[in-house]
């Protein structure tokens, strides 16, 4: 059990005092105590900073006759500076420094109850002051009041079903009212009385007794909500009055008497047992029997500071009890110690943040200590969530696995000797312990007036079992993550008593225990808390699996946290300064440090930030380099965690971003043959080089290396290097050689496949390369340059033929059979067909530079030779080659047909004197150089084909006179029929053209015909005048405009006016073809 | 928390209840591709997906009734903004990508290892992901990924099913989802046959070993 006040008796009446003690009120310092005889006796009470702090008491007056009855109740208005007293029936106000009366509410007589209120409201013009209310319950009547300019001014009177016996003022300008039988909630303004339905029959008995004599009580708890209650039954409210979510509190006695002493739930029960709780988790903290007490007061709410009031008070007939709050820290350290964290939470979670400043901190501490026993328990997935949902530091959720996982921060590295058993008893007694000292204001009944404390009946059973619950001093000096320094101690160390080895643990913690508390080197609370969790029994087998698969699931989630702000390639550096915003989402924030960088927001993440080393903020650069720290271990650890329980997500986590610590990566997955990952690691982190060699070590060799069969051959370097980029050209070049030797096929993908990536690399340069490792692989670049890719540079063009042709002249060995040429004639025939075809077909290289490389005197080049003396318009020479070299006539005949096509002359060749290709070839068929035969069949025949397209005369020129003409006859027909099918057809042309021109004449002389009729009253469409004698436009519609008026009328259509001005010697003209229309084609215009 | 969510489909015998997640950099047609789907609709103009969001359809795989939940994401935003708990439980993940856009077909790797890692399924090497290169309607001079290099990729991977679709014109989308739910489907049957460790405790493991017992 919990304690969270102690309970100070602080007076007591002596014996012979034959007053009774009936009414208390307390505010600030003072205590007022209302007895039995109409005494008022004010008393001054310290208030105590510890519980154990000696509380000063003293009375400060004694009023008697301050009412001629006992008072039945107390209030006061501290901002009006009055105190309101319910006694003999009516409601008198007092004068809170003089004790005075000021003034009895006459209309109050036979007042019962009264409740103040004092608070922040708005008026209607929404304008806020401070308003101070009393409503005071005569019979089924409220009366209300309003206290304004020094007194109370009734407002208004609202009657209700049966009179209340219990009143809270629940939000602004509502009052909750306690019915015989229900509550009602009342606004004060509106007079609107809403009935609070309550369950009925709660714990036990309560079920059929529903007209229960006890009184219907209710409470604030904190700013907006209520506790309602009815025996034993309870009900939250909100302050409007609205039920919260059921929850009973478990109640064993109905309370006579509840409150709420910031943040805790007090009752009154009979017995005289007060009772403590959290009234969000109903549970029983404190239960303190205090002999005879029946009055209980707690603090009036305060709408302004709801945690205002942390102490309260308890009294009977004859004796006063001041309780005195634990401060929190130590409640909640107690509960934690216990392992009652979820209490613990709660508590803290309903503190403000200014009464325990590191009330978020110790909350995820305690959450963390939560979630370690969740693990200890074996509830690994729950622990990992609640881990994952504080984002509780890697380090620390890490180390709770063995060292396959955890690497070198597992705390089952070390076997820890069995700790001292618990604990500090200095401290021990000093938190749980009742108070020691106490004042003795009145001397006498120390001993029956301390207070009893016993424990609740269900509590859980202490938690921590042979482990060490946390020690308060034992704080291990960490490093951020809270890894405790590694324990090296020697088998001898360990063999020692057991203090000297904590004190080796903690030896900080120690050192302060025993010096004076000092300014410097408080290590803060937090860390105090931080301790290695209870060694947990050895995770083994399928526990281990099932563990490992739930941190798995908190790396991943906390990796997702921290990637949002680092990236592995990022320099925190750099970024220190320049303040670049690493995720799209993160807001830059203006930081209060006057740097004048931005800082980063790192909301996200600031759970994860250590505090910072030097007291002020952390820069930006700090903050980072601890993030990557921190993604570093989790990486890792993930990738430890896959080898474990599921290797095939290895792959996919060295291939993205990461940042698994490199020599653990290669570590690892050499240890287990996953060379595949690790080439995939490596080219993740842009080490190409490394994974280059691996690939090779695997691919480069006879058989496949068992470890990793696929890697064989060079396949895979193949793929590895397209994806390289054009910066990394020297290693493309490096690594695909062996490539290019053992498979040259396959290696020269890596430079002519259609990825991007390839299609970047530097042409030129891989030609180069390419040839310097063998000129076919040269060609087939080229080729692949400029076929499939259509690069039309000259130089790959000028190096194709060039490449063709060294592997043509390539000489064999001296030889044997006397072949001359590395390639079979066949071979030979095949790149000579290459050659010819491309010379012909490119129009790129550059023939005065290529011819020079063929070689005169080899057949296999004639053609070739000819087809780039056509290309240099040689056609003399090129036909030459044909018909003296080659002596192949058809292809001779075939080269003049193909320059014929390629460029026929353009007009009759019989009417210019211009030499065709057909004339130089009859020319060297009849004309031949001295050392040749005339050709007479080929020339005739070509004159027969071709007659007509060598010019006659010269042709006849050249005919040798010895020819009979009846040889020539095929030629003269041939001639004479083609001139004539040209003068027929010049005829047919002609009478064309005439028609035509016939056509054009009527189409003119039937648009001239049309007319318009111009009347008195006809108006120009543009601007809107008559038309009378002016000249006008007419358009192809028939539209008629002044003619000045015709170019708007023109652009409103799309159509362009003619430059030529209208016939203006027509007035009342006629539409003339002044019109063109934009779209060439209008109707109505033929 | 999954294991009770099987009994009970179990129970129903038809109706399987499939997650499926599209992943896709953001602009390739993922939202397009769902709506096409399940609405039969397309709207040409773009709409950034915000956050997550799905679509259900319930489909006949096989004469069995299966209930798809479609989960659509914003692509740029990486994987940053869902949390582990949006993947876990998915069936089957669709990459979708851009056929005229290059860079969204070179990220479909690292969408799939990222994917892996969130989801954490059993067996990552059998998991289905179908792969889909969407606009193929946009004019054919625009095409970035040449088919053939497509389906390399996927055959690399574990000869993933590939589909060109068109969300615009409807074409190969049915196809596509259909394939999609049948291999989805069998992922489903493939995990409750082995028993879901993902709902771990000691527990668990307790009633996990029972049920194996009593199926032997
Ligand atoms: N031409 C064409 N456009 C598409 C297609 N699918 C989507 N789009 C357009 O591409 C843009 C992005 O689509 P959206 O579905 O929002 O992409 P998401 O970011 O991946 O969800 C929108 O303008 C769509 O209209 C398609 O198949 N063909
Ligand atoms: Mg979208």
């Amino acid at each position: 059990m919990l304690t969270t006040f102690h309970a100070r008796s602080i007076r007591e009446l002596s014996p012979k005092d034959r007053s009774r003690q009936e009414c208390i009120l307390a505010y600030g310092e003072k205590l007022l105590v209302g007895l039995n005889n109409g005494t008022l006796r004010i008393y001054r009470v310290s208030n105590p900073t510890t519980p154990t702090e000696p509380i000063d008491i003293e009375c400060l007056r004694e009023v008697e006759g301050f009412t001629k009855r006992p008072i039945n109740q107390m209030g006061c208005i501290k901002e009006s500076s009055i105190i309101v007293i319910l006694a003999d029936s009516y409601v008198s106000t007092y004068d809170m420094a003089t004790y005075e009366k000021l003034e009895t509410l006459s209309k109050t007589r036979g007042a019962t109850l009264f409740a103040l209120t004092s608070g922040v409201e708005r008026d209607i013009a929404g304008v806020p002051s401070v308003v101070s209310r009393l409503a005071v319950v005569v019979k089924r009547k409220l009366l209300l009041y309003l206290w304004k300019d020094g007194e109370f001014h009734d407002s208004n009177e609202i009657t209700l079903l049966s009179q209340p016996r219990s009143l809270t003022w629940a939000a602004e300008g509502k009052l909750c009212a306690g019915l015989s039988s229900s509550f009602a909630m009342v606004d004060v303004n509106t007079e609107v009385v809403e009935d609070i339905p309550m369950a009925g029959g709660g714990g036990g008995a309560g079920g059929y007794l529903s007209w229960s004599t006890r009184n219907p009580l209710a409470t604030r708890l904190g700013d907006d909500e209520l506790l309602l209650v009815r025996d034993s039954t309870s009900m939250y409210i909100s302050s409007r009055g609205d039920p919260l979510e059921s929850k009973q509190i478990p109640w064993t006695h109905a309370p006579d008497q509840l409150g709420y002493s910031y943040p805790f739930l007090v009752s009154l029960h009979p017995h005289h047992t007060l009772q403590i709780r959290n009234p969000d988790t109903q549970n029983l903290l404190q239960t303190i029997t205090l002999p005879g007490a029946t009055l209980l007061h707690t603090p009036q709410h305060n709408h302004a500071l709801s945690h205002a009031g942390k102490q309260f008070y308890l009294a009977s007939p004859t004796q006063i009890w001041k309780m005195v709050l634990v401060d929190y820290g130590t409640q909640v350290k107690e509960l934690t110690t216990k392992g009652e964290y979820d209490e613990a939470i709660s508590i803290l979670e309903q503190i403000e943040q200014a009464l325990f400043v590191e009330k978020e901190e110790r909350i995820k501490e305690i959450q963390m200590l939560k979630a370690e026993k969740l693990f200890s328990m074996g509830k690994f997935r729950d622990s990992m969530d609640l881990f994952a949902k504080v984002a509780a530091p890697p380090a620390r959720v890490i180390r709770l696995y063995p060292p396959a996982v955890a690497g070198e921060i597992s705390n089952q590295i070390v076997e820890e000797p069995a700790e001292e058993p618990p604990q500090d008893k200095a401290s021990q007694s000093e938190e749980n312990g009742s108070p020691t000292e106490e004042t003795k204001q009145n001397g006498e009944g120390e001993d029956k007036s301390s207070p009893t404390e016993e424990q609740a009946p269900g509590t859980p059973p202490k938690e921590n079992g042979n482990h060490p619950s946390t020690p308060d001093v034992a704080a291990p000096r960490s490093s951020y993550f809270g890894i405790p320094a590694r324990l090296k101690l020697s088998s001898a160390a360990a063999a020692d008593d057991t203090a000297s080895i904590k004190s080796g643990r903690s030896g900080k913690g120690d050192s302060e225990a025993a010096a004076p508390p000092s300014a410097t080197a408080t290590p803060p609370p937090a860390a105090q808390a931080i301790l290695p969790p209870p060694p947990t029994n050895r995770l083994e087998g399928k526990v281990l699996k099932l563990a490992v698969q739930g941190l798995v699931s908190y790396l991943v989630e906390m990796r997702r946290k921290l990637l949002k702000y680092v990236k592995p390639d990022m320099d925190p550096d750099a970024l220190g300064e320049s303040a670049i915003a690493p995720g799209p989402e993160t807001v830059l924030a203006f930081g209060d440090a006057p740097s004048k960088s931005a800082a980063i927001d790192f909301s996200e993440v600031a759970a994860l930030l250590p505090p910072s080393r030097h007291g002020g903020e952390m820069s930006v650069k700090e903050q980072l380099e601890n993030l990557m720290e921190m993604a570093k271990l989790i990486d890792t650890t993930l990738l430890r965690s896959y080898m474990f329980t599921n290797s095939s997500l290895v792959g996919p986590l060295v291939r993205v971003e990461n940042f698994c610590d490199p020599e653990v990566v290669h570590e690892k997955l050499v240890e287990t043959g996953r060379f595949k990952e690790l080439v995939d690691y490596l080219a993740n982190k842009k080490l190409h080089d490394k994974a280059l060699v691996l690939l090779k070590s695997f691919g480069d060799r006879e058989d496949p290396d068992d470890r990793e069969p696929d890697l064989h051959g060079p396949q895979a370097t193949v793929t590895y290097l397209q994806k390289l980029h054009a910066d990394q050209l020297p290693l493309i070049f490096e690594y695909s050689t062996w490539v290019l030797h053992k498979d040259p096929k396959l290696g020269m993908e890596v430079f002519v496949d259609d990825t991007p990536q390839v299609e970047s690399l530097p042409r030129d340069k891989v030609l180069d390369f390419l040839k310097s490792i063998d000129v076919k692989l040269g060609v087939r670049y080229a080729e692949h340059l400029v076929h499939e890719l259509k690069d039309d540079s000259p130089d790959y063009h000028n190096w194709l033929i060039e490449g063709y042709l060294t592997i043509m002249k390539e000489h064999k060995e001296p030889g044997e059979d006397g072949w001359q040429w590395k390639l079979s004639s066949a071979e030979r025939d095949e790149y000579g067909q290459k050659v010819l075809k491309f010379t012909e077909d490119s129009h790129q290289y550059w023939p005065e530079k290529v011819i020079k490389w063929l070689p005169k005197d080899d057949p296999t080049f004639y053609e070739i030779r000819a087809s780039i003396l056509s290309r240099l318009g040689e056609h003399r020479q090129a036909l030459e080659i044909f018909v003296f070299r080659m002596q192949d006539f058809s292809k001779a005949e075939a080269y003049c047909n193909r320059i014929h096509q390629l460029s026929p002359p353009a007009s009759d060749p019989a009417e210019t004197s211009t030499e065709t290709v057909y004339s130089i070839l009859l020319s060297l068929y009849l004309n031949p150089p001295s050392n040749y035969e005339v050709q007479m069949p080929p020339a005739l025949d070509l004159l027969s084909r071709h007659g007509a397209r060598v010019d006659p005369l010269e042709s006849l020129r050249l005919i040798p006179e010895s020819i009979k003409v009846a040889d020539l006859g095929n030629y003269f027909e041939n001639r004479i029929r083609h001139s004539n099918s040209r003068v027929n057809m010049n005829r047919v042309m002609a009478q064309l053209y005439k028609s035509e021109a016939f056509r054009w004449e009527e189409l003119n002389a039937e648009a001239k015909k049309k007319a318009v009729a111009i009347g008195e009253e006809r108006v120009c469409p543009v601007c809107h005048k008559r038309l009378g004698k002016s000249v006008i436009s007419v358009f192809p519609d028939g539209q008629v405009v002044h003619y000045g008026c015709a170019n708007r009328l023109a652009g409103r259509k799309g159509m362009a006016v003619k430059e030529e001005p209208v016939d203006l010697g027509l007035r009342r003209g006629f539409g003339t073809d002044r019109w063109s229309s934009a779209s060439g084609n209008t109707g109505g215009w033929r | 928390m999954s294991s009770r969510k099987k009994v009970l489909l179990k129970n129903k015998n038809s109706d399987y209840k499939l997650k499926v997640i599209i992943l896709g950099d953001s602009g390739v047609g993922k939202t397009s591709l769902m709506n096409q789907y399940v609405n039969k609709k397309f709207s040409a103009s773009y709409k950034a997906t915000i956050g997550a969001d799905f679509l259900t359809k319930e489909v006949l795989v096989d004469d069995r009734l299966v209930t798809m939940q479609i989960w659509d994401t914003a692509g740029q935003e990486r994987f940053q903004s869902l949390g582990v708990a949006f993947y876990r439980g998915a069936d089957c993940c669709v990459l979708v990508y851009d056929v005229n856009n290059q860079k969204s077909f070179e990220t479909l790797d690292s969408w799939r290892d990222e994917f892996l890692i969130q989801a954490s399924p059993r067996d990552a090497d059998s998991f289905p992901f179908v792969v889909i290169g969407n606009k193929i309607d946009v004019d054919d001079g625009k095409r970035q990924v040449p088919q053939k290099r497509a389906m390399a990729f996927c055959q690399s991977k574990g000869s993933l099913p590939y589909f060109e679709t068109s969300a615009k014109e409807a074409i190969n989308v049915e196809q596509a989802f259909e394939v999609i739910a049948r291999h989805a489907l069998a992922q489903e049957e493939a995990e409750e046959y082995s028993g879901d460790f993902g709902a771990s405790t000691i527990v668990d493991i307790g009633a996990d070993a029972d049920r194996d017992g009593c199926a032997c």
